[in-house]
């Protein structure tokens, strides 16, 4: 069944529109229930779509969950979007600029090399004012800094330790974020599988292109798609799982570009079969009795926010409650539907205030439980976070790892004996 | 012990509060809201029997238990559903306070200035009773679809009461494209919005004791945002419940779920199947991204509603069938039994009274050990037709709930 063939369940009970994150805040998006189910039947065929409007959902997916009757609003909009783009109707700066954000894998390749210059340009202010005048980033939205190495350089240079009790192997997708910005994420990943007896395995891979799909530059991101199928398929005929860090590549893999897309060879479908969040994975491990505990103590009380994009998996909240495992370690889990971020979207001049009245109500609750950071499994929303309240956060991974024993980088190293 | 409720309407969730108040472990799935967001706020026991409008739900209840063996309510006995009325009238005092008796039904004004029969109201409505002739002022807002003071004034006035209406309009929210119940609400909680309501409505009054609003007056601010409005405008205040989304049955989902801990209730995850060894249950399976995503636990209630909730589903075939664990259904055989010639037929269509037959701990005879069956997945009636959508829900949860804390060996 298609997204939009999923309309007709919708009954106009208008829960949706109650809980849109984007709804709620600005009159300028009049809610999942119109722009999705409702404008959808006079999308198609010829005609041109009759809300622009539509781009201003964010994709956060808040609508699908809260639908009693299984309307793939987020989808529907999604798709909508990206046949805004392909006629045009965009207009030049903005595509301009959403394909420069939407490109995590490039922007990497260029700034990482040089990170302190490239970060001692982002944080100065008047390159920031052009970048708002000429491109429509917000200048105040939340950059993070490019790591002084690259997760895989990391990667095929640490120095090895011979495990001969290593029986299972697994692949990680590190995700762009992971590669350029936060390669500590990309190591606790690799610690904490290493310590469940896994050898793990980074084969190639690029950008999920999850970014351009929210974008609506599905041409793009079928590319990297299929790329990235090409090469993991190869792996999981082999027998290998895949496990990721970022919640939103990993439900890209998963669904997201299959789904909008289109794309169901027996290759993608296999690629999706395989695809796991490094927790839901760690909890099925722990259901079968093969999990190894992670017994070093936290003694930390922090916030945990689950993102959308975790959420929209639909596994429920294996993070927490792998991070419930960690001795002396006390999460506050925060039930904020969205940080308002989603991605690229806080970045735009134009959704900058809209993204962060949305993540408000999450800024208060982080300042409320007041740790030394904050937990979350979405990269972006992490540094939006972090712009929201001045507390760094950190992956639940980084958390398990330190419990495995293993040594953690900054912010933690310095938190925790 | 691990409970997993499916199903967060008000059984649901009913099950899911009183085991995490007494401790037990227990997780809520859930397709997506539902019910409580379509809820007028009100607890209906029981509005109407063969024989017309019910006063006191205790003595029809009564009755029925002796002639409907059937009838959910047998399960749980007039003195349990009062019990569930007392559980929620506590478990709700901080939010939305609810009051009333099992003894006997409170009148209160629909939405269209009828006569609304309920057991239990929240503090918000118990002013707003429809036998009440004393001058009464009705606040409709400018261009708001959901909901006509007019309407609400001229039903009362035909009925002997003295009503007069009026539409105000909010600055920032009556004058947007969109707006519904929950836009107002969202509004109203910021208390500047609040003073200036107060100060579009006082101008209107003259002579009324009492002054009635669309349901809409706050959501996580509620409280204050009602006594703002009695203590400034000097009169009772009560809200009338409109359509959907509908702000107080929200604000009792809201309380029930932070009982239970939003991270314990799960939305977005439709139950596709269930997996078992030696005649129980071991795990349910849900959809997800990319695969069915696997729930283990050691009991599983079904809450999931009947025909109308989905719990149920009627095949082309004339087939009836529970969608968790596939429990037999009773209802009419085929499918020209379902419905009575007659669209609108006094006796109602006898395929709304199929469900889910259970023995006294609400299990099904035939079905798996460690499954419960609670709310409207039972049958054995035809709720909304007697007005008892919200008690069979609350009671049967309610109960069911006794006798998991008994296996789990926790106490309430
Ligand atoms: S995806 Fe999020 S922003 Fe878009 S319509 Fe749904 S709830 Fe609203
Ligand atoms: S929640 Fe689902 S069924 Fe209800 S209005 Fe929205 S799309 Fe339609």
């Amino acid at each position: 069944m298609t997204p939009e063939e999923t309309l007709d369940r919708c009954i106009k009970c208008n829960i949706c529109i109650t809980e849109c994150p984007v709804a709620n805040v600005t009159e300028l998006f009049p809610g999942p229930k119109y722009e999705g189910p409702q404008a959808a039947r006079f999308r198609g065929g010829n005609q041109e779509s009759p809300d622009h409007s539509v781009d201003y959902c964010s994709g956060c997916r808040v609508c699908n969950m809260v639908c009693p009757t299984g309307v793939k609003i987020a989808e529907i909009n999604a798709r909508a979007r990206a046949v805004m783009v392909k006629d045009g109707e965009m207009g030049f700066r903005n595509r301009l600029r959403n394909n420069i954000l939407a490109r995590p894998e490039l922007l990497g390749r260029l700034g990482q090399p040089v990170a302190p210059l490239a970060n001692a340009v982002l944080s100065f202010g008047p390159a920031r004012w052009v970048g708002e005048k000429l491109l429509g980033v917000h200048r105040a939205a939340a950059v993070p800094t490019f790591s002084t190495h690259s997760f895989k350089r990391w990667f095929e240079n640490r120095p090895r330790t011979p495990h001969p009790d290593r029986q299972r192997r697994v692949v990680y997708f590190a995700g762009c974020a992971t590669e350029t910005y936060e390669a500590r994420v990309g190591g606790a990943a690799v610690a904490v599988m290493e310590a469940n007896g896994f050898e793990v395995v980074l084969p190639k891979q690029n950008c999920c292109g999850l970014p351009l799909l929210s974008n609506g530059e599905f041409k793009a991101a079928e590319k990297y798609h299929r790329s990235n199928v090409g090469s993991l398929v190869e792996w999981v005929r082999r027998g290998f799982d895949i496990v990721g860090t970022s919640t939103s590549c990993t439900l890209t893999l998963k669904e997201e570009a299959p789904e909008l897309l289109g794309l169901h060879d027996d290759d993608v479908q296999a690629v999706a079969a395989a695809t796991y969040d490094i927790d839901e994975y760690l909890r099925i491990l722990h259901q079968s009795g093969d999990l190894t505990a992670p017994t070093r103590p936290i003694p930390l009380r922090l916030a945990y926010h689950p993102p959308c994009q975790y959420r929209g998996h639909r596994i429920g909240l294996p993070a927490a409650e792998m991070l419930e495992m960690v001795p002396e370690l006390e999460i506050e889990i925060s039930d904020l539907a969205c940080c308002g971020i989603a991605g690229t979207y806080g970045y735009k001049t134009e959704k900058y205030e809209i993204a962060m009245k949305v993540g408000k109500p999450l800024f208060e609750f982080v300042d409320e439980v007041g740790g030394p950071v904050a937990v979350c499994d979405s990269e972006t929303c992490r540094w939006q976070i972090t712009a929201g309240t001045g507390t760094e956060a950190v992956h639940p991974v980084e958390l398990l790892a330190y419990s495995y024993g293993a040594a953690v980088d900054e912010p933690l190293a310095s938190l925790l004996p | 012990m691990k409970t997993i409720v499916i199903g967060a309407g008000l059984s649901g969730l009913t099950v899911g509060a009183r085991l995490s108040e007494a401790g037990a472990e227990v997780e809520v799935l859930s397709q997506g809201w539902g019910v409580l967001h379509w809820h007028a706020g009100t607890i209906d026991v029981l509005g109407a029997d063969g024989g017309g409008r019910v006063m006191s739900p205790s003595a029809a209840i009564e009755t029925l238990i002796a002639t409907q063996p059937d009838h959910p309510y047998v399960l749980v006995g007039v003195d349990g559903v009062a019990a569930s009325l007392d559980w929620l009238v506590a478990t709700t005092a901080a939010t939305v306070g609810l009051s009333g008796t099992i003894e006997s039904n409170q009148v209160l004004i629909s939405a269209t200035g009828g006569p609304r029969p309920t057991c239990l109201a929240p503090r918000s409505m118990v002013g707003g009773r429809h036998d009440d002739t004393a001058p009464t002022l009705i606040v409709g807002l400018d261009r708001f679809p959901d909901f006509s003071a007019n309407l609400v004034a001229s039903n009362l006035n035909a009925s002997g009461g003295t009503a007069r209406a009026v539409d105000i309009s909010i600055p920032g929210v009556t004058g947007r494209t969109f707006f519904n119940g929950v836009t107002i609400a969202n509004a109203l909680d910021d208390p500047a919005i609040t003073a200036t309501v107060i100060e579009m409505v006082s101008p209107y009054l003259g002579t009324e004791e009492r002054v009635g609003f669309p349901a809409v007056l706050g959501l996580s601010r509620h409280r204050q945002v009602f006594d703002e409005l009695e203590a400034s405008l000097g009169r009772r205040v009560f809200e009338i419940p409109i359509l959907p989304p509908s702000v107080p049955g929200m604000r009792i989902h809201r309380t029930l779920v932070e009982l239970i801990g939003h991270h314990r209730v799960h939305e977005g995850m439709e139950v596709i199947g269930i997996e078992s060894g030696d005649g129980r249950v071991t795990s349910v399976l849900t959809e997800a991204a990319a695969r069915p995503n696997r729930t283990p636990g050691d009991r599983f209630v079904i809450a999931t509603g009947g025909i109308l909730g989905g719990g149920i589903v009627a095949g082309y075939d004339g087939s009836l069938r529970e969608v968790v664990a596939g429990l037999d259904v009773s209802g009419p055989p085929g499918r020209s039994e379902w419905f009575r010639t007659r669209f609108a037929d006094g006796k109602g269509h006898p395929v709304y009274r199929s469900g889910v037959g259970v023995d006294g701990r609400f299990s099904a005879p035939e079905g798996p050990d460690n499954v419960t069956v609670v709310g409207h997945t039972l049958g054995g009636t035809d709720a909304i037709r007697e007005k008892s959508v919200d008690g069979i829900a609350l009671a049967t949860g309610y109960k069911a709930a006794d006798l998991l804390m008994g296996d789990a060996g926790v106490h309430p």
